[in-house]
């Protein structure tokens, strides 16, 4: 047992290594001045924090992680709410109708965005969306429901039937049901829904560049992008921007890693 | 705990809408520039932005620095007819933007515009749309450290069969003669537009097919010359191994450390850059060589920060306001100097740094305004660089080259 | 027959996705309708007005090259990238589905490219292959190697891009695989050790047939995801060397934005659209009809 254990400790670590190149990549060029082109797997023999001091004075990378905080957290909200909602009778009501529904939802999330996204602006500019919180919000969930529907319907079909059933029996209306049997079973699902689209949501740069045109409200992405120019570009600010960035992430998914694994640790001290 | 949980969702709701409806609105001009956020030039907008509002005390300019996506951004911004109500014209304020665009030339510095810069903004009846604050008159980059090293004169090179041999010579010195961003398309444009200049516009002997590329007819024999001359350097291996991989920014890097003779790309934009690599880089340029012996070199002249305002901007007078502020001679020094080149209007000369002697040294040579923007229709410049890219990537040889050039050249110009 | 209130209790559950469908209808099926408009024009992308040419953009997309090989690119994009993170996404999740000391520190370092802005990653994944300074080639300089240009040739480059985009994507299969262990109980585990069953086919009979709902889900998103495959060729190649690692995304935007044909990158996007609408139901059709037994 305890071979076993150690193989699949060197195991992980390895495969961790490749994984962690892109982002030890980011770390050395964050660490470096422009100036220093050394080999990027080498660190800097003196650190430069010039980079990070220009994310934060020149991208007001600190703003626009509150301004990413705030739409991520809504969104992420109403993305799981609302596609927990919809799932619901389109897992539980399979008749025709509602699986054209279904396949309708799919369907949003196989269009390109690209193919739709002069449209979307101009409509958003003539309901007063862009620049506005609440316009960069709509579009994002909208982008990201399809997928929470999808996990949702997925989640719900593997919960057995009886249970509604006896629910049903025992006079519960079908709300009463959604609310009190289904949605407190969907917390593990809801985690993973969260992760997955919360990390779209707080990367998403597509929709936030067109939309948000205004230095008011300015997501860290378009902070981070701030640095890139057509033939210029200043790499190391970029990255620090990113590093910043990202921290939140990776606090958050530790935070709700612990949910999901939940159920498995309890079974694993058995 | 189902219940604790909605109410959190909710709190988390509720409370972000009402910290969005926080935070007071300001009147303000939005301002779009086309470079990244810490340009010389992007530095040099912003505090002149400051002190405007300073000075005028009810208006605030927020300038968005939108780099590499600035294009694309403009575009659906014009498609949705919601436009900034400033914005930064990157080469194309006739061509691409003047439908948007507020005329400037009865503005009261209007008779100060510089006259080399004035036929890359200006249309056939003497309108244009843009304040230029500065312009940029550039040739070909090269690093003199390199140069040197391998014998080379750079000013000896008066044609492209000079440029051949200086090629030759870095070749056989060991470094890259020229170095090409191909990955990123724009590059292989500059190729032709030089090309296109000396063949062309540029060619006193030329200047019938000049007027008819403008009148809508494709002048296939020139062009065939200058594809010959671009697969001639490519057979000859004067262009790196990965010419066609290589990213713009690491062109600028290996010309910055001295690894290329000379670089595709407009050249006071590449020299400033490279500078901020290897501050100890010594650069210059040279003018676009010349398609005889017997014609002169020329140099190239086209808009850098020029600044237009939205033509159906609820602000518009505000901003017509500003760009007042941004024409008088202390604002033009600041922002012409801040990128290292010659001042766009004429009240005041511009500190160019680096490139100093180099103009001085030009100064007596002609100028035309960017080939593409002056002669090609619209949407010209991405046929030029992918055709270019494909020639060296040898999925297209000649003749195809020439067909698809023609072609696209007659779709544009019915646009 | 059935009465009103009859359909409405029993139909009345249905308004739960309809504020779904309302956000949909505004914000996706509107521009999609008005996206196939501008699919008939040859709108420059930018200018007030356009002139209507019918179905000339779809006729030339049929018989344009470029196309047909962005179309080609796309299904090796589509499947390649499904198949490479479902493969590794799986057995990193039944890897770290036992309990070992790195298993969560093992969990977040795989997760943590997805965490990563692709505005910037793109970037980094670049200075991986790049020619000069390039980190791959670096170390090839170290043990006394040439430097290899990467990403010249295409199909090279196409793998190098689906391989890319798994190193930084493979956490979400991971997270999606590792949610599905751990709903199969122990038991059935436990029962088959008695009855004397290898690691192997417990894995076969067992672990697969039930983890069935993550397949789908993993499947989906990933095959959606590789069929739409955009910032990674964009970061890597540009659709580049020429158009041999274009996908039908990146070609959609190039077409749009710098060669001005928006009329025809619409035409693209409706068929793009399409094509994955068709391999997506057909993929649904096959899950659907295999009914895993257990």
């Amino acid at each position: 047992m305890k071979i076993k254990n150690t193989i699949y400790n060197i195991v992980a670590v390895l495969i961790s290594m490749a994984h962690f190149i892109p982002f030890y990549i980011l770390v050395t060029v964050a660490l470096k001045p422009k100036t220093d082109m050394s080999s990027r797997w080498l660190f800097p023999t003196t650190i430069d924090p010039d980079n990070f001091v220009q994310a934060v004075e020149r991208a007001k990378i600190l703003n626009a992680m509150r301004d990413s905080a705030l739409i991520t957290a809504v969104s992420v909200v109403v993305v799981a709410f609302l596609g927990a909602m919809a799932a619901y009778p389109l897992a539980r009501m399979k008749h025709r109708f509602n699986s054209t529904i279904l396949k309708l939802v799919l369907g949003v999330m196989m269009i390109p965005p690209l193919s739709m996204l002069v449209p979307l602006v101009t409509l958003m500019s003539r309901l007063g969306g862009v620049s506005t919180y609440w316009g960069i919000i709509c579009v994002l969930v909208t982008f990201q429901l399809p997928l929470s529907i999808f996990m949702y319907v997925n989640f719900i079909d593997s919960i057995p039937r009886e249970l509604d059933e006896a629910a049903e029996i025992d006079g519960c209306s079908r709300f009463m049901i959604f609310y009190r049997i289904i949605l407190p079973l969907l917390k593990p699902v809801t985690a993973t829904v969260i992760i997955l689209t919360g990390v779209f949501i707080w990367n998403d740069y597509q929709f936030s560049l067109y939309l948000l045109q205004s230095n008011q409200i300015r997501v860290v992405t378009l902070a981070v992008a701030s640095f890139f120019g057509q033939s210029a570009a200043n790499f190391g600010a970029a990255a620090a921007g990113a590093l910043l960035a990202v921290v939140p992430v990776i606090v958050a998914y530790l935070a709700l890693q612990r949910y999901f694994v939940k159920g498995m640790i309890d079974s694993a001290g058995k | 705990m189902n219940k604790a949980l909605l109410v959190v969702a909710a709190v988390v709701v509720v409370g972000g809408i009402y910290f969005m409806t926080q935070g007071e609105k300001k009147k303000s001009l939005s301002m779009i520039i086309a470079m990244h956020t810490t340009e010389p030039q992007t530095l040099a907008l912003e505090k002149l932005a400051k002190e405007y509002a300073k000075e005028v005390g009810s208006i605030e300019i927020e300038i968005m620095p939108l780099g590499s996506d600035t294009e694309a951004v403009l575009k659906t911004k014009m498609a949705a007819n919601d436009l900034s109500d400033l914005w930064s014209t990157h080469g194309w304020s006739y061509m691409r933007y003047r439908e948007y665009l507020e005329p400037m030339q009865t503005q009261p510095w209007a008779k100060d515009v510089n006259p080399l810069i004035r036929p890359a903004i200006e249309g056939p009846g003497g309108d244009f749309y843009v304040l230029p604050m500065d312009m940029e008159v550039s040739g070909l980059a090269y690093n003199a450290d390199v140069l040197e090293k391998a014998g080379v004169d750079p000013d000896a090179i008066r044609t492209w069969d000079d440029l051949d041999d200086a090629f030759a010579k870095l070749k056989e010195a060991g470094v890259t003669p020229m170095m090409v961003g191909g990955k990123d398309i724009h590059p292989l444009g500059y190729f032709f537009i030089w090309t296109g200049q000396s063949f062309i516009s540029g060619d006193p002997q030329a200047q019938e097919e000049t007027k008819q590329i403008v009148a809508g007819t494709f002048p296939s024999e020139k062009w065939r010359e200058m594809l010959r001359l671009l697969v001639r350097y490519r057979d000859k291996g004067y262009f790196n191994t990965n010419a066609v991989t290589a990213s713009q920014v690491e062109s600028i890097q290996m010309f910055a450390q001295g690894s290329c003779g000379f670089v595709m790309q407009a050249s006071n934009s590449v020299i400033v850059e490279a500078m901020t690599y290897n501050p100890n880089a010594k650069l210059g340029f040279i003018p676009i060589p010349s398609v005889r012996p017997d014609t002169e070199p020329t140099l190239m002249t086209g808009e850098r920060a020029a600044i237009g305002v939205w033509k159906d901007s609820k602000n518009k007078a505000e901003a017509l306001a500003f760009i007042g502020f941004l024409a008088r001679p202390e604002s033009i020094f600041a922002v012409a100097s801040a990128g290292g080149n010659p001042a766009g209007l004429t009240t005041t000369t511009s500190d160019t740094g680096v490139l100093k002697p180099f103009y001085a040294k030009y100064a007596d040579i002609q100028t035309f305004p960017v080939f593409d923007r002056a002669y090609l229709p619209s949407g010209m410049w991405d046929t030029l660089g992918t055709i270019g890219v494909a020639i060296l990537a040898g999925s297209m040889n000649e003749n195809e080259a020439l067909e698809r050039f023609e072609a696209e050249y007659n779709r544009l110009i019915k646009q | 027959m059935e009465t009103l209130t009859d359909f409405w209790k029993k139909h009345a559950i249905n308004l739960l996705y309809l504020p779904a469908l309302l956000l949909f209808a505004l914000f996706v099926f509107y521009p999609f309708v008005m996206g196939i408009g501008i699919s008939f024009t040859d709108w420059n992308g930018f200018s007030q007005s356009s002139n209507n040419v019918g179905f000339d953009n779809y006729r030339q997309l049929f018989s344009d090259p470029n196309v047909r090989k962005a179309m080609i690119n796309t299904l090796i994009y589509g499947f390649g990238c499904t198949v490479l993170q479902q493969c590794i996404g799986l057995g990193y999740a039944v890897l770290l589905n036992h309990s070992f000391k790195l298993r969560n520190f093992a969990r977040t370092i795989i997760y943590m490219p997805v965490m990563i802005a692709g505005v910037i990653m793109g970037y980094m994944v670049y200075f991986l292959f790049q020619y000069n300074n390039g980190a791959l080639n670096d170390i090839l300089a170290l043990v006394g190697m040439s430097p290899v240009d990467w990403l010249a040739d295409g199909r090279r480059a196409i793998v190098i891009i689906m391989l890319i985009n798994t190193l930084q994507f493979v956490g979400i299969s991971m997270v999606i695989y590792l949610a599905g262990l751990q709903n199969i109980p122990k038991s059935f585990y436990e029962a088959s050790d008695i009855d004397g069953a290898s690691a192997v086919s417990q894995f076969f009979y067992i672990t697969l047939p039930l983890l069935k709902p993550a397949i789908v889900t993993s499947v989906t998103i990933n095959l959606i995801g590789g069929l739409k495959l955009f910032d990674q060729i964009k970061a890597l190649t540009n659709g580049g060397p020429g158009y041999e690692s274009h996908s039908m995304s990146t070609l959609i935007d190039a077409t749009y934005f710098r060669s001005q044909q928006a009329g025809y990158s619409a035409a693209m996007g409706i068929v793009l659209f399409v094509f994955i609408l068709i391999v997506s139901l057909l993929m649904l059709r096959f899950f659907n009809r295999r009914k895993f037994e257990y």
